[in-house]
This record gives C-alpha cells, structure tokens and sequence, in this order.
C-alpha cells in the first residue's frame, strides 16, 4: 500500500483507465497524422464522393468532395488537441497568477483582482471568441485564449478559495511553527493540497476547449480553409445532413469521446494524486485504524468475544411490568459490507435515561441515530427497533418523517452546524410544532418563546428573533435542545451533546438536560464517550465496543464494579486523566527541583 | 514537589521563557460606518514565567484568550505591547523565518488536532523531516527521523506512509515527533489530547510525561482539561477574558482555588464517582 504511486493507482481505476486510453487515443491519432494519414486529408478527389464506409479502402467513407474521413478525423485530432492544450496553459497561468495576486497580503490589489475576476467572469467564452476571431480572424490561437482567459478567471476563483482553506489548516500554521518560509510553505503543503481541485479545473477546461473549438468551427469561426478539424467537418456536412447523416456521427462522436475522455481522466488524476483515496481504493487502508481503535491498556484484548453475551434478565426491566418506549432487538448496521453494529439489543422504559458509553468506532453513534433513521448514504440496518410498540425498521421515509421531531428527537454533537444559519432561532423551534402540531404560525411563535423561556436564554422574547451567530456555543445547545423537545418526544437521543463545549457550561447543558427530560418523563438515550458526564445523568450505563454492546447495568454497578476487562480499562484510563478533586500534583514533579 | 518560586528579578540567568505584559486585541468587523472599528482584547497584561524543565498548564475557557497567547509564545504573532524573552532575548515575530531560527530550535509546538495538524499529501518522513530542514539542523536528517519516532514508540516502517493510515493516537505520536526532530527545550502543546480518545489519551500523557522527564524539556500546555492540567503541570495560570485570574503551584490551585472562577471552574468538572473515595 505504502508502494502505490500515483499512476499505479490511475491505472487501477477503471474510469481512469477508460480516460486514459481515450485522450491517449486522441493525442496517437494528432501524432500519427503528422507523419501519416490514408489519404491526404485536404485533397479533394470528385470521382470519389459519397463513398461509403469499407469500401475503396476509405474506412470511413468520403464526404461531398471526395476526401477520406478517417484522414480528416486523425488530421482534426490535432487542431483538437493543440487547442485544448494553449487553452489549458494559458488558464492555468493566468489562474495561478490571479489567485496568488488575489490572496496577496496588499488589501488593495488583492480587492481589485478580485474584483477583476468577477467581471470577466460574467463575460461568457464563446461570445469571446467570436469577437477575437472577428478582429484577428479565426484560428486556433483565437480559440485558445479566448477559452484560456475566460476558463482562467474561473481556475482562479477556484484556487484562491483553495489557497484560502489550505492557508487557514493547522498544518500550515504547524509547518510556519517549525521554521517554514512562505515560499517554501506554498510549494510544500499549499500546491500539492490545491493540486487535486485544480486538476480537475483543467481538464474540464481542456474539454471546453475541444467543444467549444468546434462549436466555433461550426459557427463559421474556426480556423480558415485549409485547416482541418472536427468542428470544420460537422461545418461542411451540414447541408447534406438528411442524405448522409453517418458523415455527421465521425467528428461528432470524436468530440464527445474526446470530451468524455478528459473529463474521466481528470477525475481519476484527482482521486490517484490523493493519497487518501488511493489507499482506500487499493482496499488496504482501513487496516491501521482498525486495529488500533478500541485498544485499552493492556489486557482488554479479550473482552470483544467475550462481550456478545450481556444478560438481559437482569436490566432490571423484565420483571415489572413496564414497557419499553423504545426496544432495540439485534440490531445489526452494515456500511459497504462491513458490520459497524452488531446484534445489539437495548430498551429504555419510559422517562429511563441510559447512557451509550464507547470510544470512536465502537459503534455507539449509529446505534443511536438508526433509531430515526438516520443513518449515513449505504448504511443498512436489520433487526428491529421498536418506538412504544411501533416497529420503525423498515419504515418508507415519509413515515419516518413524520415520527421524527414528535416522537423521537435528536440533540446533535456540535450546536454551530446543527442550526440552519439562515433562519431565526424562532423560526427553528417552530418548525417542528407546525409540521407535527398542526399549529398556526402565531401559535407555533409563542410555543416557541415558551420553549425558550424553558431551555433558559435569557429575554425569550429578543432571543427568538436573534440569528444563531449571534449566540454562543452554549446557547446554541439550548436552542437545539428547545428544538428537539419542542413535541415533547417520548425518546430523546443526545449525541455527544457537550462535548464541543466549556466545562461550566458542559454542567448548565447537563442540569437543563436533566431537569427538562425529568418533567417530561422523556426516555434520554445519552451518547458520550466521557464516563464522567454520563455518571451525573444516567440510571443505567451501556457499554460498546467494536460494534457490539459488551456490558449493561445501573450507572452505580458498571461504574463501582464493572464486569468486563474492557470496561475496568476504560474506567482505569478514564480515572488516570480525570481531574481529581482531592488530588495533588502528580509525583513526577518532584524531578524538578 | 517544591517548586522554588522563580521569579524573573532573582537569579542571575534569566529564566527559560518569559513574558511580560502581554497584551494584544483585534480589530473586529464594522457594525456601522461611523466611528472606529470595534476592538475585542484577546489578551490583557499577561505575565509568565517558565523555568528550566518546568511544566506550566495554561488553563481556561474558549475566548480566554488561550490562543492568542498561545501564537504569541510561539512568535507566530507580535503583542501589541509586551515582550516575550527566551534566555532574556526578545521573540519577534518576523516575516522572514530565519530570524527566528534560533528560537524555533529551541522551542516546538503540538496542536489540538492531530488530524488538521498534518499535511495530508505528506508522507511521515517529510512531515518529521521538515523542522530540520526548515531551521537547517546539522547531521543525518533521516536516522535522526528514525530515532524521534522510536522515542514517540512507532517503528520505522511508518516513515512512508501517510497521516490518514493512522488512528488519532498514533497521529499525535507523529506530531509530537516532528515537534521532537529539532532537539527543542521547550515543548508547547495546545490541547494535546482533547480531540482524543479517553484510553489513548492516557497513552499520550505518559508518553508526554515520559518525555518531558527523559529530556529535561520544559513544557507548556493549554489546556480546558483540569485532569490533564493536574497531571503533567507543577505550575496552572488560568486564564478569563484574557486576564490572568490567578497562578500558582498545581497543587495549591487546585486544592485551594482563590479567585472565585478557579473555583467555579473546579465545580464544573464531571468526576467519576470512585474519584474522591
């Protein structure tokens, strides 16, 4: 895997491949015609017109004049490719040198280019080169930089959005850290980390520029008589059309099979030149991080076989006579064949609150969101999830919908993306008692100024007609927990939802969680992977690791006198970093004297 | 345990790292277009001290103004009035990265995110190389790559492969590697272990404290987490509003906080029951 190199990777791809051997046909066929061609391709021969396909040793006939296609298709090969290279070239100058003019630190050039660029934007290629060829003639200089500039400005937008992000990662600021030049900076983190978007850029300008080469050839601009290209053919053939409509197909299929070509090719040079993706297409990257993902201390090897049989006699449900709101049974999710969760079986009697405790990958995250279905694009469940009676597997979208943000909500991890920014706070909270409620807009308004008043922003009434930037973290978590019990759902599912936040206001979030699901007799499915947050609000506690659910029991049980060796390691390395309120500095501090 | 109370006037060698009213604020966008730009002080007269081989948590909330002392230690940015002294020589911040040469040798960073922190189309030979080659180290770049990764526990088969084949813990190592190569005294680590999970966070600490131990470095560390503050650091500064509120030995701060925000922040912390029996 570590051997792959780029081009190995391009010729693993097979769309790659197929883009390939199409351009690599292209740029053959422009080649070869140098040197070699049937026939002449510019010689007319008016004893041999209309000469059909395979005969006379024309392979793909003659046209009105006499002269052999296939001559003329490897000839126009040529004036194809030249201008989709000048075009390509003068793009990429001009669009690398645009954007670095447009990220330069100077305010005022960096505006005007800026500026600059998105008036030429606005001005459309073809009409360009219309005009240039008008001036100075058509040839295929005109062809080229007309494509060239207008694809430029469009290559610069693009890259100077790019050069942007790639400025703003902390790898850069890590690289300036350890003694990095700007130039050096730009050479070796932002242009390989640009190069794959750019690519993609270029080769769709390079197939811009083989169609619009011909449109303009068609259009009557292309380059004068003697000259040869596709466009020139579909030009010429025009008028007899009707009577010999294969004439049409040759340059036509040559230009969509040239276009398809780069297009395909640029796709595969940017998944071959990301290290990422190639790995994952070479099937073999998945193995570090797998194998690394649930690793405890020592000895917590053993605990995944071991972990499948939790007994479910004894979580303290079974014997009274309460039933579950929500009953997991086998639930088993699997993302391109591999099995992410695996048989879990989980309830939660009304107004319960269970914690999902599991690190990254164990599984615990899908679990939960399989319940609303939401589940990630190729991810399948089976088994069965039943919502107070109602099996919800294998419910249409529709119906799912209409279950979701009125019996079941979710509270999401981070509160700056899980709000719309567009829409007001109240308008937000509102949405689910209009689409489940049934309520009016002033009804729904002053629900949700209600509902605010509840989840403890201060000023409800200012507060819900604020934009979400306008509120901190904590306040935006208030606002997504306003949301998620605006219909006073039977199951509450949070997922993570402190973990972006301060310590303080992590303890308000979990004291409104805890009062607000407590009134309501809301069942809480919390998912954290900090044991220490879940101990202050869960009855029962439910541990996951490498999709399966290993250990189950009352907060107090797994957290006093855990049963699995996996469990007491996390609980071990959990202890080793938390902060211990009757603690003193760590003894390996008296090293310095 | 005792830490002699180091205090810049005492002692004739100047301390290790120092700064000295620190303050620096941004502009912010306009609101409207009359008057000034309105102004926020990310940092207000922040003094501190580092000493040789001492660990110093920097601990406090988001918009405590911990990043922004953060790039100022770092001479990633300059203060708007302050200094930062290392040996008593002033850090500037400079467009020109040899001016700083010196420094960078001397003092490496960890940041938060070991995902975001590593060039993706780098392989982890480059990414280890590059403080070597950007402050033009002496000596056999490549054992010495070898011999940091060693330290940081992966194995020279790695030195080809790249970021995204590792898990977030192996990730750190890597960084924290690179942040090795040059042979520093000093190691700041901007949330080392928060975007990390609980199990190998512990892995990382130790490695951190083993480290720290092992080569004399002295160590900064910003931090939101007290448990990992209590951990590596003899000396805690908490930061509010940019101000310090208060700053002191580990052990005393935490056990007897004095300033009523130290104290609101110990109470908020979640603790494992078990913990205090």
């Amino acid at each position: 895997m570590t051997g792959t190199t780029w081009w190995r990777a391009l010729l693993r791809d097979r769309n790659g491949l197929l883009g390939l051997v199409l351009v690599g046909t292209l740029v053959v066929a422009a080649g070869v015609s140098w040197v070699w061609t049937p026939y002449d391709p510019a010689t007319t021969d008016l004893k041999a017109r209309w000469v059909l396909p395979l005969r006379d040793g024309h392979l793909l006939g003659t046209d009105m004049l006499g002269r052999d296609q296939f001559s003329l298709l490897l000839a126009g090969a040529r004036e194809t490719l030249a201008v989709a290279v000048l075009a390509t070239a003068i793009a990429s100058v001009v669009g690398v040198a645009l954007a670095l003019a447009a990220t330069l630190p100077t305010r005022w050039v960096s505006a005007s280019v800026a500026q600059l660029v998105d008036v030429v934007i606005a001005f459309p290629a073809l009409l360009t080169a219309m005009i240039l060829a008008a001036v100075f003639g058509g040839s295929l200089w005109t062809a080229a930089t007309a494509v060239g500039i207008a694809s430029g400005v469009h290559v610069a937008r693009v890259a100077r959005a790019e050069i942007d992000r790639v400025r703003g990662t902390d790898y850069v600021l890590a690289a300036t850290a350890a003694g990095s030049g700007t130039w050096r900076t730009v050479r070796r983190h932002v242009l390989p980390n640009i190069a794959s978007t750019l690519i993609v850029q270029l080769s769709l300008v390079m197939s811009v520029a083989s169609l619009t080469e011909a449109m303009l050839a068609y259009l009557g601009y292309g380059s004068p008589a003697p000259a040869v290209s596709w466009g020139r053919m579909l030009y010429d053939q025009q008028p007899y059309i009707e009577a010999r409509p294969l004439l049409v197909v040759w340059p036509g299929l040559a230009v969509a099979l040239s276009v398809l070509g780069f297009n395909l090719l640029g796709d595969a040079l940017r998944d071959a030149t990301d290290p990422k993706v190639r790995g994952a297409k070479a099937g073999s990257g998945a193995a570090v991080g797998a194998g690394s993902a649930g690793r405890v201390g020592g000895g917590a090897q053993a605990a995944g076989a071991a972990g499948a049989a939790v007994d479910h006699s004894s979580t303290g449900l079974a014997g009274d006579a309460v039933l579950p709101v929500l009953d997991i049974r086998g639930l088993t999710v699997r993302i391109n064949g591999r099995t992410v969760v695996d048989e879990v079986d989980l309830s939660l009697a009304p107004g319960e609150r269970v914690g999902l405790i599991g690190e990254s990958g164990s599984g615990k995250s899908l679990t939960a969101l399989a319940v609303p279905g939401l589940l990630p694009d190729g991810a399948e469940a089976s088994g069965s999830i039943r919502l107070a009676g109602r099996e919800l597997l294998g419910l249409r979208e529709r119906e799912l919908a209409r279950v979701r943000g009125d019996q079941v909500a979710v509270v999401f991890q981070e509160p700056s993306t899980a709000l719309d920014p567009l829409r007001r706070v109240g308008a937000q909270i509102a949405e689910p008692l209009r689409l489940h409620r049934g309520m009016t807009r002033r009804q729904a308004a002053a629900e949700a100024v209600e509902l605010v008043r509840r989840v403890g922003l201060p000023d409800p009434e200012h507060a819900v007609r604020s934009w979400p930037h306008q509120l901190s973290g904590g306040q935006r978590q208030r606002v997504g927990i306003a949301i998620a019990l605006a219909c006073r759902p039977a199951v509450l599912i949070a997922d993570e939802p402190t973990t972006a936040l301060d310590v303080t206001v992590q303890r308000e979030i979990l004291g409104l969680l805890d009062e607000l699901t407590r009134e309501e007799e809301t069942a809480l499915l919390f998912i954290t992977h900090d044991l220490a947050v879940v101990a202050g609000v869960a009855d029962r506690v439910a541990v996951m690791r490498g999709g399966r659910l290993i250990e189950e029991g009352t907060t107090e049980e797994v957290v006093r006198a855990p049963r699995e060796p996996y469990t007491k390691d996390l609980l071990a390395a959990a202890r080793a970093t938390a902060f211990d309120p009757t603690g003193n500095a760590p003894e390996h501090m008296a090293v310095n004297p | 345990m005792t830490h002699a109370e180091t205090t810049p006037e005492v002692g004739a060698t100047p301390p290790l790292l120092q700064a000295h009213g620190l303050s620096r604020s941004y502009r912010l966008p306009r609101r409207s277009l009359r008057g000034p730009a309105p102004v926020r002080d990310a940092l207000r007269g922040v003094d501190l001290v580092l000493p040789e081989g001492g660990a110093l948590g920097v601990v406090g909330e988001s918009g405590a103004g911990k990043s922004t002392l953060l790039r100022l230690l770092l001479g990633l940015d300059r203060p708007d009035s302050g200094r930062v002294l290392f040996r008593g020589r002033e850090v500037r911040a400079s467009r020109r990265p040899r001016d700083l040469v010196w420094f960078r040798r001397e003092v490496q960073v960890v940041l938060q995110d070991p995902m975001g922190s590593l060039d993706p189309r780098a392989r982890v030979r480059d990414i280890v190389a590059e403080p070597l080659e950007c402050l033009g180290v002496d000596g056999d770049h490549a054992a010495r790559v070898v011999e940091v990764l060693a330290a940081v526990g992966l194995e020279s088969d790695v030195l080809r492969r790249y970021p995204h084949e590792f898990s977030g813990g192996q990730r750190q190592r890597i960084a924290i590697a690179r942040a090795l190569a040059p042979s520093p005294t000093v190691l700041v680590a901007d949330e080392p272990v928060s975007a990390l999970d609980v199990s190998v966070r512990a892995q990382v600490l130790d490695l951190l404290e083993e480290l720290a131990v092992r080569l004399g470095l002295a160590l900064v560390l910003v931090s939101h987490d007290l448990g990992v503050v209590q951990r590596l650091c003899d000396r805690v500064l908490v930061l509010k509003d940019g101000s310090v509120v208060e700053q002191g030995l580990t052990g005393d701060v935490l056990a007897r906080p004095t300033h009523p925000y130290t104290r609101e922040l110990l109470d908020a912390v979640p603790v494992l029951p078990g913990m205090a029996g």
